[in-house]
């Protein structure tokens, strides 16, 4: 049987070479090195880690990562049929890059000399959370396609997404891209002309709820 | 009345006051933000960073605000809370004229 990552312990299954963990490292941190302060109860506290909005959306995801993973190791029907860490790798992965700012998402305002923006870290991070928060579903990949820097340009979303048993997946996908579109709208003037929701994963044991919305 | 640089800090309490402003975050550079940080550990007391950023140019300032917003709030409306609330402080202590006011939103939730 495969060993599995516990739950209470720090994340390590991103094996990046020297060049992608400078990429991948958030205001000079990786992402270990934010799994081990979350592990440790964000104690001592690093003012570094702590001013940072890319540090802040990445923390996040790795909270409700580590929730979902723990009701998942709970069940043991469950803890037979995973496969393998590569899963939790993956998504890993994708927090490290998406919680980066990325590009600037315009908002109007009508004087010449205001610029108002999004950054795209943190759209794709309430765009995860918005995600996560739904029963059955955790988030993968979540990508803006398209020039999202001019403004009514169309773009398209792409979320990839990890299905748990227990509900209708086309019913799901539906509420999803529902959701996202809501907080789209809610968070942005982009013009969105899809949301695609590709299901990457299917877990397979017993139905689990996905980690509900967490305290700030 | 001569034009003036606006105090960072006065800048820093007026965007932290706005609603659906959750947190500030440091709009300089990530290096800066460490040097003060660092600067306070070895030497409480001494002056605080300015997290609001006020960039000063021969033919104006532009200033940058960083923030951390209100999930429930729409971004677009606590961004021009922030933008028009500074630019009526700055309009008010006369200072020099404004090439940008940037308002980024780093963190929703």
């Amino acid at each position: 049987m495969t060993d599995f990552t516990p739950p209470d312990h720090r994340f390590d299954a991103v094996d990046l070479g020297d060049t992608d963990r400078e990429q991948a490292s958030l205001n000079g941190h990786t992402i270990e090195q934010l799994s081990d302060y979350l592990h440790c109860g964000r104690l001592p506290v690093d003012a570094s880690i702590d001013d940072s909005p890319e540090c802040a959306i990445a923390l996040r995801s790795l909270e409700r990562l580590r929730r979902a993973q723990r009701i998942l190791l709970d069940s043991e029907l469950h803890r037979e049929s995973l496969r393998e860490d590569s899963w939790i790798a993956s998504i890993l992965g994708t927090i490290t890059l998406e919680a980066h700012a990325g590009r600037d998402i315009v908002l109007p305002h009508p004087q010449p000399t205001a610029r108002l923006v999004v950054t795209e870290g943190a759209l794709r991070g309430i765009l995860r959370e918005t995600g996560d928060r739904m029963n059955n579903v955790l988030v993968g990949r979540c990508a803006l396609i398209g020039d999202v820097e001019v403004p009514k340009t169309p773009i398209t979303v792409e979320v990839d997404v990890t299905v748990f048993p227990g509900r209708n997946i086309p019913r799901l996908a539906e509420e999803l891209r529902q959701a996202l579109s809501a907080a789209l709208a809610q968070y942005t003037e982009l013009v969105v002309a899809a949301i695609d929701i590709t299901v990457t994963d299917l877990q397979t044991a017993i139905a689990v709820s996905t980690p509900q919305q967490e305290s700030p | 009345m001569s034009a003036l640089l606006p105090s960072t800090i006065e800048l820093d309490a007026l965007v932290r006051a706005v609603a659906g402003v959750e947190t500030l975050y440091p709009a300089g550079s990530a290096l800066a933000a460490v040097l003060g940080t660092a600067l306070q550990a070895v030497a409480p007391g001494s002056a605080t960073a300015a997290l609001v950023l006020v960039d000063s140019q021969p033919s104006g300032i532009r200033i940058t605000a960083k923030v951390g917003i209100d999930a429930a709030l729409k971004a677009v409306d606590v961004c021009t809370r922030v933008h028009d609330m500074i630019a009526a402080h700055l309009d008010q202590v006369n200072s020099r004229p404004v090439l940008q006011i940037r308002v980024i939103v780093a963190r929703i939730g």
